[in-house]
């Protein structure tokens, strides 16, 4: 079925012409098509003979013979027309001959040209205006000048290849005015079939570029890139520091056919990924505009894995990460890391490449929309990180759910995040359904302030499992009544509408409770059973809304090279002030610094104004949303003393007009 | 045979006139009126009187036509028309003639009766149906005819070819179903006349339609196994050409003065072409889990098969050459069709083809 045409899916080649009449010089000719045999043999002799005589003229020249590799005693010509020694773009025939004389000529020839075969531009300025026209680079060979058949007519033009940063334009530009005629990609889409990590069969949108097919996905609204930089670990920082990546750091291979299973599962899974926002939301992608997605694999060499730093190994083998102010245009992007082999981590724990795990891939592209929604900040003290982790999880694991069976095996779908990038499989993992089973809180009370916000994540995250599959918390004891497996959509909705439209960058877990509830009222109306869902979830996990404004602080000891600007010792604070039911405004706030006797420190410490100072996780405001958080980073010295306490106090205006006043727990400062 | 069939025939004249029976008694043992016409089957003398001493009058080459009168112990009574010299009666031994029209009757009460006399050159007359009814009803003596038949497709030749393709790494599939027709068939024969009841002939039948298909595709999804679009479509015009000959054996028998059977089979040659949907256009767009059905890509395709044919033609004379007749033809024959690379499909040519027409005898 090689003719079939799916329109959607076929060769895109698409021809641009640029109609300037007027403006170029054009002669109209006669383009004449052949399709003659020998069962038209009368046209057979006339059209030999004419052949003929046209290559005795060089008026044809024989580009190519080949021999029939089918049927024996067959010869196959090519031949290219020329006029007045220069070729004729599309005027090309070819000629089967057997032992007894031609057999058949196909093709078209042109006649009654009449063109004036002097070009204006000189090659190198037809160059200039090649790559102008393209936007792009000199590709290939040089120029060419050529005889351009067009509707309007003949041109004679320069035809020459241009090189953008993924793809590579086919311009002819006219050889007088040097004004564009005719443009075109060699981008042709293609799906390939393709070998993911744990042996299984993949379709791979992939396009074809000069002969070999690359990991450029163009079937897509969106445009998805899979880079392979081999191991190459420069070449892979380079481009996640923004250096644009040419054509060859793109995955690619010569039929079509995909082996390397890191490449295949992360073109394929980003895919599936975005198809998965689509579908079930509605959403263009990342950014909900199509924002191209870029994902870079193989950083470094699986081999090096025992020389590689600490940073390294944590970050570009045992890691994937989207980074989304990197890639080739600063709009994002996906960096997986390459795994450990057996024996490495453990005598018998493999680490697979992080794009073997759909949900990793699906989880980390979930931050992309996280940065182009919400914008949940990553601040220590704020919830926001955990957040964001957190729903990242709920939609890696969903995306699996939207795709694949339910099971424990590889390649099924569970609430065991990254249960597919160990063999055996979980040993890396977040359980949603159970989470201390993985060694995270199920309550927020289990929560630790300041702590990891993958860890603190699956709070919210487990919060999502009971919405949907119910059950009993085991921290509360508290009951959830879950709206089953079979309408896990509507959990899925209210959440990614709590993440994509409702939530600030500044949330909390409250206000996370207070966003999903609001949203399942949006989509599925008050008081039913997706709200009641979400709200058991919430007060199983201890979340609620808070009532009161709050703050918190969380030191650190620093060097003199972090707080050059205060007494040594110096420690950081990071300060959270959050408010309750009621948007606040912060009028004053202060820091008092004790030593260990629990005197207070004078001078005070010198504050800058909330606003300046609390800019870390919001806006950088004195007002403070409800049930949203303010964050400061300070450094603080208590006059060289080694040890002391601090607390922060803050004094605000609710709605109602009425004075508050909150503070931090003292915590202590010792070295 | 003959003698029973004349002993019959008198035996229901003497129904009819009471006379007839005195003539008998004076004249069966020698004389019995024939009044039909005869085909001399070998070259023959014809003499004045039944008497093979005599001077021939003239020698009557082979396939001469001659009008027989009576028949005289081995002798029939015959008149030729000469061209020259005008009719000419005489006596011809009866071995050497078939007698093919006519009717035997009584001898002419009386010397008025004239026997023999012609209406019109009896050897100008060609062969007649008439005749052939005169004769034994299980006894063919034609040498043949021609029937020419409007016949009705009966049977169903409808079918439906299944081929699969590969489309994004995947197997996909497409299942044309071409609807049944009943086409006029044109039947066109001729027959000759081998032995006693048997002849051999040709048919040529012809049968073109222009039929409609319906079509549904499988199409497999660009991003994932086992998720096929459907696409269901209509293709108005796919016609179906079958050029069929029919050899055929056929066994003749007459029923009665004026019906014909004849039984017949062989073996058939069919050439068929076919218009076959070889491909499926279908328009889908992002998220590509729809596609919709945009047109068919045909293919006409041809081959030739053998196969058989057997039938019974009925017909009903209506005057001496021309009969009209009814024929049932059922033929069939395998035929593989290329739908697409390495790919078939076998459809069955022929069917049960009911008619009438008419038939030319001689």
């Amino acid at each position: 079925m090689t003719a079939r045409s799916m329109l959607a899916v076929g060769c895109t080649a698409v021809a641009l012409t640029v109609g300037l009449s007027g403006q170029t010089a054009t002669v109209q000719g006669r383009p004449i098509a052949l399709a003659v045999t020998r069962a038209t043999a009368d046209d057979m002799r006339v059209w030999d003979d004419q052949v003929d005589r046209m290559i005795r003229s060089r008026d044809l020249l024989i580009r190519e013979v080949q021999a029939d590799a089918s049927v024996p005693d067959r010869q196959h010509q090519r031949l290219d027309q020329y006029y007045q020694g220069v070729r004729i773009s599309g005027g090309d025939l070819t000629r089967q001959m057997a032992g007894d004389g031609t057999t058949s000529i196909f093709g078209t020839i042109h006649t009654a040209i009449g063109l004036d075969m002097t070009p204006k531009l000189s090659a190198d300025e037809a160059r200039l205006a090649i790559d102008n026209a393209a936007g792009g680079r000199p590709f290939g060979a040089g120029v060419e000048l050529v005889v351009l058949p067009l509707s309007d007519g003949y041109h004679l033009a320069y035809f020459g290849q241009s090189v953008t940063d993924l793809e590579i334009i086919n311009v002819f530009v006219d050889a007088s005015s040097g004004l564009p005629l005719r443009q075109y990609s060699d981008f042709i889409k293609e799906v390939g079939a393709g070998t993911g990590t744990y042996g299984d069969n993949k379709k791979v949108s992939a396009t074809a570029v000069a002969g070999a097919f690359v990991a450029d996905d163009k079937l897509r609204p969106t445009e998805i890139t899979t880079f392979d930089t081999k191991g190459n670990f420069a070449r892979a920082q380079a481009i996640i520091g923004g250096v644009s990546p040419s054509t060859s750091d793109i995955a690619s291979t010569t039929g079509n056919s995909w082996t390397d299973g890191t490449v295949v599962d992360a073109h394929v899974y980003a895919g599936l990924y975005y198809d998965y926002l689509f579908k079930r939301f509605g959403r263009h992608g990342l950014d909900g505009r199509d924002l191209r997605i870029d994902l870079l694999t193989h950083p470094v060499r699986l081999a090096d894995i025992s020389t590689a730093s600490s940073d390294v190994l944590g970050t570009y083998y045992l890691n994937a990460f989207y980074a989304s102010s990197a890639g080739p245009n600063g709009q994002g992007l996906m960096v997986f890391g390459e795994g450990a082999p057996k024996g490495f981590l453990a005598p018998n724990l493999e680490v697979k490449a992080f794009s073997a795990a759909f949900d990793v891939v699906a989880h980390e592209l979930t931050h992309g929309v996280t940065a182009n929604s919400a914008r949940l900040n990553g601040f220590p003290l704020s919830e926001a990180g955990a957040l964001n982790e957190g729903f990242s999880d709920i939609f890696g694991v969903s995306t699996m759910f939207f795709y694949q069976p339910s099971g424990s095996s590889p390649l099924q779908a569970s609430y065991l995040l990254g249960k597919d990038l160990t063999v055996p499989s979980g040993v890396l993992s977040r359980s949603l359904s159970n989470p201390a089973s993985t060694g995270d809180p199920d309550h927020y009370t289990r929560r630790i302030i300041a702590g990891d916000p993958h860890f603190n994540s699956v709070i919210m995250s487990h919060a999502f499992y009971l919405a949907i599959e119910g059950g009993t918390n085991r921290t509360s004891g508290l009951a959830v009544q879950g709206v089953g497996a079979a309408n896990r959509e509507q959990i899925e909705k209210a959440f990614f509408r709590a993440l994509t439209v409702l939530l600030p960058s500044n949330a909390s877990f409250a206000l996370a409770r207070a966003t999903t509830i609001q949203a399942a009222r949006d989509l599925y109306g008050s008081g039913g059973a997706v709200e009641r869902a979400i709200t058991q979830a919430w007060d199983a996990v201890g979340v609620q809304l808070r009532t009161a404004p709050t703050a918190s602080v969380f030191p650190i000891a620093t060097t003199p090279g972090q707080c050059p600007t205060v007494s040594q010792p110096s420690w950081g604070l990071y300060l959270t002030a959050s408010a309750g039911a009621s948007n606040i405004v912060v009028n004053q706030w202060q820091l008092d610094a004790f030593d260990a006797a629990g005197v207070r420190v004078t001078p005070a410490p010198t504050t800058p104004a909330f606003a300046l100072a609390f800019s870390q996780c919001g806006p950088g405001s004195s007002r403070v949303l409800a049930q949203t958080d303010a964050c400061a980073a300070i450094c603080i010295g208590l006059g060289g003393r080694t040890s002391g306490s601090v607390q922060g106090v803050f004094t605000a205006t609710d709605d109602a007009n009425q004075t508050v006043t909150f503070s931090t727990p003292r915590v202590p400062l010792t070295r | 045979m003959q003698k029973i069939v004349i002993v019959i025939f008198v035996m229901g004249a003497c129904c009819l006139d009471g006379r007839v029976a005195v003539t008998l008694d004076a004249q069966a043992a020698a004389v019995q009126v024939v009044n039909g016409s005869g085909t001399l089957l070998t070259q023959s003398p014809m003499f004045l009187l039944p008497d093979a001493q005599r001077t021939p009058l003239v020698t009557l080459p082979v396939d001469t036509i001659v009008r027989v009168v009576q028949r005289e112990g081995d002798w029939y009574r015959v008149i030729y028309h000469d061209a020259a010299l005008g009719d000419r009666t005489g006596y011809v031994q009866a071995a050497n003639i078939r007698v093919e029209a006519g009717g035997s009757r009584p001898p002419p009460a009386g010397p008025s009766a004239a026997p023999g006399l012609p209406a019109q050159p009896p050897n100008q007359r060609r062969p007649g149906t008439a005749a052939a009814t005169s004769r034994t009803p299980s006894s063919w003596t034609d040498r043949g005819y021609v029937s020419v038949n409007g016949t009705y497709q009966a049977s169903s030749n409808g079918f439906t070819a299944a081929t699969t393709f590969t489309q994004n790494v995947e197997a996909g599939s497409l299942t044309a179903t071409y609807s049944a027709v009943r086409p006029p068939v044109l039947d066109v024969g001729g027959w000759a006349r081998v032995s006693r009841n048997v002849a051999v002939g040709a048919a040529v039948t012809w049968l073109s339609r222009a039929g409609e298909g319906t079509l549904t595709a499988a199409i497999p999804h660009p991003f994932l196994f086992n998720t096929p679009r459907t696409v269901t479509g209509t293709v108005a015009d796919v016609p179906r050409r079958e050029l069929a000959l029919h050899t055929d054996v056929s066994w003749v028998v007459p029923i009665g003065r004026r019906v014909q059977v004849a039984i017949f089979g062989g073996p058939s040659f069919f050439q068929v072409k076919q218009r076959l949907v070889t491909d499926v256009n279908a328009s889908s767009t992002y998220p590509f889990d729809t596609a919709t059905f945009v047109g068919a890509v045909t293919a006409d395709v041809s081959r030739s098969q053998v196969g058989f044919n057997a039938g019974v033609d009925v017909t009903t004379l209506v005057s001496k050459h021309v009969g009209v007749g009814a024929i049932v033809r059922y033929s069939r024959a395998s035929v593989q069709l290329p739908v697409s690379a390495g790919q078939e499909v076998t459809i069955h040519a022929g069917g049960l083809q009911v008619g009438g027409g008419v038939r030319f005898r001689f």
